[in-house]
């Protein structure tokens, strides 16, 4: 059976589960951060940032849901911005908190890296798929 | 081995209600059985009883011969479409046919295909990815049956899931209906209050009133043959016409009128002289022309209603309020309707006593 015919009904429920893995981890990793930070404006700032990107991440996780290529780059965006906090990590967070925080940024990257090239790939391989075999756009339609 | 089996079935609510008595059927595989009544003859407890969703208080429910009176619903193999459809309204289309196997984990493989089977045999293809609220009545009741067909049981319980829809696509879920019950070979178990569902699906109509069965048989039997007056008035539109007279001299007599009985109705009802005797004549066997043999009687027209290719003409024979259901394809048919004449030699005779059809010795036996 052709794996791109499911794709056209069933869900592509392990992107979205691994960017859900993300936001999880995420807000652990917000609330350990928050905990040990020093109470400056910076908190507020490091608060309202991670607020915004639990929505974003939510967004990304719905849409990649559904195979929006759109979305999956997004998905890689979101991992590597991840990434990148290993390196913004203040220096008053110390040991053990600090590698809890990278393990969860790691994980958490690799969580939404993994997800979103499987996203990039499934959608370009279901669209091909309808383009190939001229499926009617209704048949899609919610 | 029979497929479904119910012997002696009763139900009595906690209250001490009893809803049904008695029940007892032998339903063949592949068969396509109707339960009709009207409203609160114990039609739907019988089939919830089926199902598993109602106890049985007493008797035996046997499936291909092992009973099932304690067997949890979801191990009875068979599956139900209700007349609210029962859709989750946050699931596709795709996604409710599939249920039954997502639940039971099965393979994603094996549950696209038996999807897409049944989105064929339903006609959804084109819906799978649609929500029910984005789907019209007719479509809804479909992804209903479609879900049942995924399921692959064997027995599929229907409890009046057309009551919902208008009457032209009412008549086409009827020809859906009995098209898939062709395609599937599986036995179907329906439920319905409508008389004409019954006749055009059923392999065998079981007629039930105030809980208990009235009559079994294919719908040629329950039309043509009624057991009792219950029967023959509920089954057939606009229902059968009882009139209450006298047999004398091989004629029946009631007020205002006087006919020969054909000679073999005579040899069933002939030594009927308990008194009065009640004859069903179906609305159809009046006519306003006449054959060999009948012989007119005098009737007032109260009303008439104009149907196209009949007219039903609301009658006063006597003291008797009749309905005749005249064909218009004979030239001045629908002018001339003060004669009539009743075609005896398809009347029924009932017992006033026991409301019981007088049939033959061959009938009997």
């Amino acid at each position: 059976m052709n794996s791109n015919e499911k794709r056209l009904y069933v869900e592509n429920t392990l992107s979205q589960q691994l960017i859900l893995f993300w936001l999880a981890g995420n807000t652990l990793f917000t609330i350990l951060y928050v905990n040990n930070m020093d109470v400056t404006s910076r908190l507020g700032l490091f608060v309202m940032v991670n607020i915004g990107l639990s929505l974003f991440a939510f967004l990304v996780a719905v849409r990649q849901k559904v195979y929006m290529l759109q979305w999956a780059y997004l998905g890689i965006g979101l991992a590597f911005f991840q990434f990148a906090r290993l390196f913004w990590i203040p220096e008053e967070i110390v040991n053990p908190i600090r590698l809890y925080a990278q393990v969860l940024l790691v994980s958490t990257s690799v969580a939404a890296l993994v997800g979103s090239i499987i996203c990039v790939q499934r959608s370009r391989e279901r669209q091909a798929y309808i383009d190939e075999n001229n499926i009617d756009r209704a048949i899609l339609q919610k | 081995m029979h497929e479904l089996v119910l012997k002696n079935i009763d139900k009595i609510y906690p209250g001490g209600v009893q809803a049904v008595y008695d029940f007892n059927i032998e339903v063949e595989h592949g068969e396509f059985i109707v339960l009709v009544g009207p409203s609160g003859c114990g039609k739907s407890t019988v089939l919830r009883m089926i199902a598993g969703l109602e106890e049985i208080t007493a008797g035996d429910m046997l499936i291909k011969g092992e009973r099932m009176n304690q067997v949890a619903p979801a191990d009875r193999d068979i599956s139900m479409v209700f007349q609210n459809y029962a859709l989750y309204g946050h699931m596709s289309v795709y996604q409710n046919m599939g249920f039954s196997r997502t639940i039971r984990h099965e393979a994603i493989d094996i549950l696209h295909e038996k999807v897409m089977e049944a989105a064929s045999v339903v006609q959804l293809d084109e819906q799978l990815n649609r929500y029910p609220k984005n789907l019209s009545g007719g479509q809804r009741q479909r992804v209903a049956l479609g879900r049942s067909v995924v399921s692959s049981a064997n027995i599929i319980l229907m409890d009046e899931p057309l009551s919902n829809l208008d009457a032209k696509l009412r008549v086409e879920s009827r020809r859906a209906l009995t098209k898939l019950h062709q395609e599937l070979d599986n036995t179907f178990v329906y439920v319905t209050h409508d008389q004409t569902e019954a006749l055009t699906m059923a392999t065998r109509i079981v007629v039930m009133s105030e809980g208990r069965v009235q009559q079994i048989g294919t719908p040629y039997e329950v039309y043509h043959q009624p057991e009792n007056m219950f029967v023959g008035g509920f089954i057939g539109s606009p229902p059968m016409n009882f009139i209450t007279g006298n047999i004398e001299n091989g004629r029946f007599i009631a007020d205002g009128f006087d006919l020969a009985i054909p000679d073999h109705l005579l040899a069933i009802v002939g030594s009927f002289s308990r008194g009065p005797i009640v004859l069903g004549v179906r609305p159809e066997h009046f006519k306003n022309w006449a054959a060999e043999g009948h012989e007119p009687i005098k009737a007032e027209v109260a009303s008439r209603e104009y149907l196209g290719n009949h007219a039903l003409l609301y009658l006063k024979i006597g003291s008797f309020q009749c309905i005749a259901n005249l064909r218009l394809d004979r030239a001045g048919a629908e002018a001339d309707a003060s004669e009539l004449y009743i075609d005896m030699s398809t009347a029924h005779f009932f017992d006033p006593q026991t409301e019981m059809r007088i049939k033959s010795q061959e009938e009997m036996a």
